[in-house]
């Protein structure tokens, strides 16, 4: 099924055998989001558009799986079904074997749009015991549950600042910490860090690999355009096609773990991927342009 | 320092206002506008002082207060309230919009003596007519501020687990509440106005009943002590606003930024 939406020869037989390989290897056990031939259409003015379609995919327990994609693929869309935030078209999802049908307590969508997604009404710590409110805890415990979390993205000293008196790098931390706050076993982000600066990006990238991997049982879903963002981040990388979208390779980088965010990217394996990515996603912009 | 600078830059516009004062009472004593209607500030001055020492101006004043309170609050829960349920219904709001369309245009001082038809001259007809005249705006701005209120608010919202009617009360009021507070500040000014209105048209000691039953008696100097009193009143409802808004919707004033 997948094959047949391909349209370069070299990358089918490549897709076709790295497809393989991953179904092979990924024991039902070990699979914590399945997404089971999921599509999504839209119709506007009786016009349909088909955004995604015939999507399998499924994310390991513990593992950092990136979506990429050109722009308008979407990748956030998946993503947002994932999420269990908008229902699919077609498909479905399925979290630990059970269908997602809304927003499970496991999973946190963290959004772009940062300056969106935080409460200006609330400050700093209050935004972030927002994901502790429903939970059974006392007002002080809640303050210092969220302390501690702020402390986790290094914000300890802003908890009575409100999120627009921050920069954006800051205010994505606090939405970062706010999301960690609710304890998600699954933390989806859609392009976290393509709003503010290369360097800022630089150092989110360090801090939620960090935090990533120290945690016990914490698995990512990561949307990007970003080539090397990806290549840097992830486990696996899951490449989408233009409109219609379905998955056209899966790509699996191997770089050692923890990652340098200098030397890793000089690593002659990552600047491999980046090319081979990078060529990807340029010959199908071009193709269908 | 602050309070210094907030003196000083208010400073002008007083001395202004004593300049005006001064000018008008020249005026009057060298006689080119009538005393009778018109008495010298320094005269109505005095009997401002007189009503305000001798607690004359208590109970009036409080009247108008209670009166005012009660219809706005009234109109700002059912407005607020209301306009949440039609700004996430759009059930709700395809039933009640026709009607409350035709209802809102109409110039709501034409619908007192209507009210003292069925409800006569107490308090409940004043207050059913305040409620009417500030209802409407407050109503209108909820339903605008719901509606704009971002999806990916709304949307992280769900993702930490809220249902929708947590949703409702605890991202979008306060998401909605810039614009619920313009709608009740335009809501302000027309509660006044109508308490006032109500007041004269069927008055039993407030301030708007004494402005008008001193003009009928020809007590014109006690007419404008009252008419002053008013006034105060209106900015005094006017800064208790402004100082509620910085209070609620800090966002807004965004100049305490580091």
């Amino acid at each position: 099924m997948v094959q047949t939406q391909l349209t370069s020869a070299n990358a089918c037989t490549d897709v076709g055998e790295r497809r393989l390989r991953n179904d092979e290897e990924i024991q039902p056990r070990d699979v914590l989001l399945r997404l089971e031939g999921v599509g999504k259409s839209y119709r506007s003015n009786s016009l349909a558009t088909v955004a995604l379609q015939g999507i399998d995919l499924a994310i390991r327990r513990r593992e950092f799986m990136t979506l990429i994609g050109p722009s308008g693929c979407g990748k956030s869309t998946l993503l947002q079904i994932a999420a269990g935030l908008i229902p699919p078209s077609t498909g479905r999802v399925m979290l630990n074997g059970r269908p997602v049908t809304s927003p499970p307590a496991e999973i946190v969508y963290l959004f772009q749009q940062y300056t969106k997604s935080l409460f200006p009404w609330r400050n700093v710590r209050d935004n972030v015991a927002f994901a502790l409110e429903r939970k059974p805890l006392g007002r002080r415990e809640r303050a210092e549950r969220a302390s501690a979390y702020l402390a986790m993205v290094g914000l300890d000293e802003f908890g009575n600042h409100y999120p627009w008196q921050l920069s954006g790098g800051m205010q994505q931390r606090v939405a970062i910490a706010r999301a960690l706050a609710a304890t998600p076993r699954m933390l989806l982000m859609d392009e976290p860090f393509s709003a503010v600066d290369a360097l800022t990006r630089l150092e989110l990238q360090a801090l939620v690999l960090d935090i990533w991997q120290k945690s016990d049982d914490l698995t990512i879903m990561f949307v990007t355009h970003d080539v090397e963002e990806a290549v840097y981040l992830s486990d696996r990388i899951a490449v989408l096609t233009r409109r219609p979208s379905s998955i056209s390779r899966i790509v699996e980088p191997g770089l050692a773990r923890p990652r340098h965010a200098v030397d890793t990217r000089e690593d002659p394996v990552f600047l491999r991927h980046r090319h081979d990515l990078l060529n990807t996603l340029l010959d199908r912009t071009h193709g269908s342009s | 320092m602050e309070v210094l600078r907030r003196i000083s830059s208010l400073l002008p516009g007083l001395v202004f206002i004593v300049l005006v004062l001064a000018g008008l009472e020249c005026l009057v004593r060298a006689g080119f506008i009538n005393r009778a209607l018109f008495p010298p500030p320094s005269v109505v001055a005095a009997t401002l002082w007189t009503l305000i020492t001798d607690g004359v101006v208590l109970r009036p004043l409080g009247a108008t207060m209670a009166l005012f309170a009660a219809g706005y609050v009234l109109a700002a829960v059912c407005g607020i309230g209301l306009g949440l349920l039609m700004g996430t219904s759009q059930t709700i709001a395809h039933l009640l919009d026709p009607l409350i369309e035709s209802i809102r245009p109409m110039p709501k001082a034409a619908l007192v003596p209507v009210l003292m038809l069925f409800l006569g001259f107490g308090a409940t007809m004043k207050i059913t007519a305040v409620v009417l005249a500030s209802f409407f705006p407050i109503l209108i701005n909820t339903i605008q501020g719901v509606r704009g209120t971002d999806s990916v608010l709304i949307a992280t919202g769900r993702t930490f687990g809220l249902g929708r009617a947590a949703i409702t009360l605890r991202v979008i009021l306060p998401a909605a509440m810039p614009f619920i507070f313009a709608g009740m500040r335009i809501a302000v000014g027309l509660a006044l106005l109508m308490t006032i209105l109500t007041e004269m048209l069927a008055g039993a000691g407030g301030l708007g009943y004494l402005v008008l039953e001193n003009q009928r008696s020809f007590r014109i100097r006690e007419m404008y002590a009252w008419l002053v009193i008013l006034a105060m009143v209106g900015l005094f409802i006017n800064i208790a606003m402004a100082r509620a808004e910085r209070r609620l919707v800090p966002w807004l004033d965004k100049h305490h930024s580091i």
